[in-house]
């Protein structure tokens, strides 16, 4: 697909980090002007601290929180009541912690699992990339809970904003060498492309203010606008792609030699998921494995990657400004070229690999080394006391209390407990069947993934985390039925077309377009490789098991040995294969229905 | 009465509480006494009579609970209006709810949240839901036809003079007058400074008029505002912590002629009144037996009271 279409000359060398002439200031985007104004993210954010009548900060000051890991959001059950009751929108912050690839320890936990009950609505929520964020923080208790986040030395600064984001790795460094090794890039990339400002611990800490200085001392990196868009690296560790590595702007595939041991890392770039309804100009983007590099110069790519995004990447439409359009604009060889002119030697091309699945694999496994890692099914990852139900937040607050290892988060929004010693298994068991933490979940459940959307997601056009569960209890229904109840289908939910679930790239992917209607897209790879497609529009809630439920009946009747269901309804023509992002909008809808209709 | 209750350096200086309870613990029994005296008659100023007020019925215009529906309070915003016209009241008055729909209940004594000068053929006033209001609160509603009698509280007088400072310390219900002054001083365009000290259990559910005090900031009407909500975090903060961490410019208030008022439960009444005693204490380096003094100067000029909603 690719061939066929123009792409731009690259920008020049000068291009980019220089002085812009006032007509192309014009053309900037809002933010970044914002960015620019901000002194390095301090706004002024300190003076809407001590505004106590306000839950809120203003606009500009909304969009350089997320640069210190928060947004601020608001209940939107609550607001149909707030005006009439003279009451302003009910905001809180939502605040995302900055863990590398999720690594905590149990005192970090304890720490955590505090925060979320004195501060927040008592929950942590793991989220897709391997970090826990908290819901309902107010303005008031902004400070104390960074202050509390500083004591357990964690920090939330660049977990959302225009920078590197939170660093994912496979989800578990001590099953072999490679896993400790993509651990290690994981953790030198997200300490290399850390904004360097003192805003964050100025603002929330009352840090001493540092005045001054210039671009080059305070963000040698970044300077001031930092990048035009969010920017996200992943390392994975084959057959396993738990990390869904095609889905983010920047990945590293770890290539092992014949006796087991590193050889280098094949390099990914532009994947992306976000898009918007009715512009078919955005679209999710499967990442391009680029070269392979070796892993002394894996850094070095790591920063030119992101410096020539930073650079080249479109600052005049956000819509626009991930490094998976830059690529689409310049195209990939130039991007390549530029990649290897500032790293300054050229790259093999990458080595073969073969991934599995993007799922975790539940339950308990056995290092190299002899100690032992239990995978937790944590629904949504929602870690919380549910009524009558699993007490997450106690349970693992209790095995945090006995185990002495760590804890890991995975990019599938689950939670493993790390490095436990033989002797300590039963005792962690015991907690864990005490507290209801393996609660019975089907198959389907288990590949399942929702972002939060309502009620406090301000982007969120219909329900994701509070109904997906109950979808669930249907489709299961469903699928005892087709006799499929033992068959991992991946399934995920999102409120809004930006993705934070992943859903393109999972074989049953639901994205919301209204209250109670979502967009239903098939034909995903298992592996996380492939896009999935547009199979109905506007489907209503109480639809979509109608929807699915011929297909599912004709992928058991017509399967192939071992064949996937993503995989199966492209071979039986159900729904057209996406190749790449541009297409994704293209020969849409239900193949079989088209065809009929032609007919 | 020179005894020194309280040390100048306190180490517990920003939390009020802990300071009256600190202080009662070291405290002999003669200082105990004393302030716990004090306090108590410090709550109750003596009830001074009042003239008699004619009996009005009006229609409930409006008649919402201001407290969130995930709040375990109930503040009943009342709104009655009277076809023709309301009767003469001012801020700080109060409203005794004698009938609903011809039927008479057992008075109940609100406090006004309005001004005639802002809200002209009505009155507003607020009823804090307790465990006793369940006939009243069943009973009335949008339209409901109440019978009202509205009079001046004496014990509690707020400054008409349009030129004053005022420091008002309002928790949950005990804002209701406050609003009042704020519409009657927005209204008449006051050149006094303004500045409310608002407490109650949480920010998000119990922030009485909370849109309203925005505009009021934004319009200049209200000067400043300090809110204290208790349920917020793990420690305990009244607005008599805040009082106390703003002691150095409320004493400037004070000295610059400065009105001050408290209303609010017993309990929370006598919190920031300590509160207040202590900001004056550690400011002016004085005992508070002086700063009792203090503020007794301040009542017998005018400046100073304090009532429950």
């Amino acid at each position: 697909m690719k061939d066929d279409r123009q792409v731009l000359p690259p920008p020049s060398a000068t291009d980019g980090g220089g002085d812009l002439i006032q007509a192309e200031r014009d053309q900037l985007s809002r933010n970044e002007h914002i960015k620019e104004a901000s002194g390095y993210l301090r706004g002024k954010l300190a003076e809407a601290l001590l505004m106590p009548a306000s839950g809120a900060v203003s606009e500009d000051d909304g969009q350089l929180v997320k640069f210190h890991g928060m947004y601020l959001q608001d209940d939107r059950d609550l607001r149909p009541e707030r005006m009439r009751k003279k009451l302003d929108r009910a905001y809180a912050f939502m605040i995302r912690l900055r863990i590398p690839g999720g690594v905590l320890t149990s005192k970090q936990w304890l720490v955590l699992d505090e925060i979320a009950r004195s501060y927040a609505n008592g929950s942590l929520r793991a989220t897709t990339r391997q970090t826990f964020q908290y819901h309902g923080i107010i303005k008031s208790n902004l400070k104390r809970t960074m202050k509390a986040i500083d004591g357990a030395l964690l920090d939330t600064i660049a977990a959302c904003g225009d920078v590197n984001r939170n660093v994912l790795s496979a989800s578990n460094p001590y099953q072999s060498k490679a896993h400790a090794a993509a651990y290690d890039l994981a953790k030198a990339i997200s300490d290399h492309l850390l904004p360097r400002t003192g805003a964050w611990r100025e603002i929330w800490l009352d840090g001493e203010k540092v005045v001054g200085g210039e671009d080059e001392t305070v963000e040698p990196i970044y300077g001031k606008t930092y990048l035009p868009r969010k920017f996200k690296v992943v390392v994975a560790v084959p057959p396993s792609n738990d990390v869904d590595i095609f889905a983010h702007d920047l990945g590293f595939i770890a290539i092992l030699d014949e006796a087991g041991a590193l050889a280098g890392w094949n390099v990914t770039v532009g994947g992306g998921m976000g898009m918007t309804h009715g512009e078919v100009d955005t679209f999710p983007r499967t990442a391009d494995v680029m070269c392979f590099c070796e892993p002394g110069d894996a850094l070095k790519v790591a920063e030119a990657v992101m410096t020539v995004q930073r650079d080249w990447g479109n600052r005049k439409s956000r819509k626009n400004a991930r490094l998976k359009y830059t690529i689409e604009r310049f195209g990939l060889d130039a991007f390549r070229a530029e990649v290897e002119r500032r790293v300054g030697k050229a790259f093999a091309e990458p080595k073969p690999f073969r991934f599995e699945n993007n799922g975790d694999r539940y339950g308990w496994t056995e290092g190299e080394d002899g100690r032992h890692h239990l995978t937790l099914f944590i629904q949504n990852g929602r870690v919380r006391d549910f009524e009558g139900g699993p007490q997450l937040l106690t349970g693992l607050r209790r095995i945090a209390e006995v185990h002495q290892g760590e804890f890991r988060l995975t990019a599938n929004q689950n939670v493993l407990v790390a490095n436990v010693p033989v002797e300590k298994r039963a005792e962690i068991e015991a907690l864990v069947a005490e507290h209801g933490l393996t609660a019975h979940a089907g198959t389907l459940r288990r590949n399942s993934m929702a972002c939060v959307a309502l009620p406090t997601c301000g982007l969120a056009l219909a329900e994701s985390e509070r109904y997906l569960p109950t979808l669930i209890d249907e489709l299961e229904a469903c699928l005892v039925g087709h006799g499929l109840a033992g068959d991992d289908i991946t399934i995920r939910m999102t409120g809004c077309p930006n993705g934070c679930a992943r859903p393109y790239i999972a074989e049953i992917g639901l994205v919301g377009k209204g209250p109670e209607r979502y967009n239903l897209y098939l034909g995903a790879a298992f592996d996380g490789s492939r896009l999935g497609k547009l199979y109905a529009e506007d489907v209503h809630a109480s639809a979509i098991v109608a929807t699915l439920d011929p297909l599912l009946g004709a992928y058991k009747a017509e399967r192939a040995d071992g064949e996937r269901f993503g995989d199966f309804l492209l071979r039986a023509r159900h729904v057209a294969s996406t190749t790449n992002g541009p297409d994704f909008h293209e020969r849409t809808g239900s193949m079989l229905g088209a065809a009929a209709q032609a007919g | 009465m020179t005894t020194r209750l309280l040390p100048r350096h306190a180490p517990f200086e920003n939390d009020a509480l802990a300071a009256l309870d600190q202080v009662l613990a070291v405290a002999s029994r003669v200082q105990r006494t004393w302030l716990s005296d004090y306090l108590a008659a410090g709550i109750n100023l003596p009830a001074q009579s009042t003239r008699d007020a004619d009996v009005s019925v009006g229609e409930v215009v409006e008649y919402v609970n201001l407290n969130s529906s995930r709040s375990d309070h109930s503040t009943m915003h009342v709104a009655v209006a009277f076809s023709d016209g309301a009767p003469p009241y001012r801020p700080g008055s109060v409203l005794d709810l004698i009938g609903i729909d011809g039927e008479s209940v057992p008075a109940r004594v609100l406090p006004v949240a309005s001004s005639r000068r802002e809200v002209v053929d009505e009155v507003h006033a607020l009823m804090p839901v307790g465990a006793g209001d369940a006939a009243i609160v069943e009973r009335l509603r949008l339209g409901s036809q109440v019978t009202v009698r509205i009079r001046e509280d004496a014990g509690f007088r707020l400054p008409a003079e349009l030129e004053t400072d005022v420091i008002m310390i309002g928790v949950e219900a005990g804002v209701a007058p406050y609003r009042a002054l704020i519409q009657e001083r927005r209204a008449l365009g006051a050149g006094g400074r303004s500045w409310l000290f608002f407490g109650g259990r949480r920010f998000t559910h119990d922030f009485l008029y909370q849109l309203e005090w925005q505009a009021a900031l934004a319009d200049g009407s209200l000067t400043r505002m300090d809110v204290a909500f208790s349920y917020d975090q793990p420690e305990r903060i009244g607005v008599e912590d805040h009082l106390l961490d703003r002691r150095e410019e409320l004493v400037e208030w004070i000295e610059n002629g400065a009105s001050l008022s408290i209303c609010a439960a017993p309990k929370s009444a006598n919190r920031a009144h300590f509160g207040l005693l202590k900001a004056i204490a550690d400011t002016k380096a004085c005992s508070l037996e002086l700063a009792v003094d203090h503020v007794a100067d301040l009542a017998s000029q005018g400046r100073f009271s304090q009532r429950h909603p």
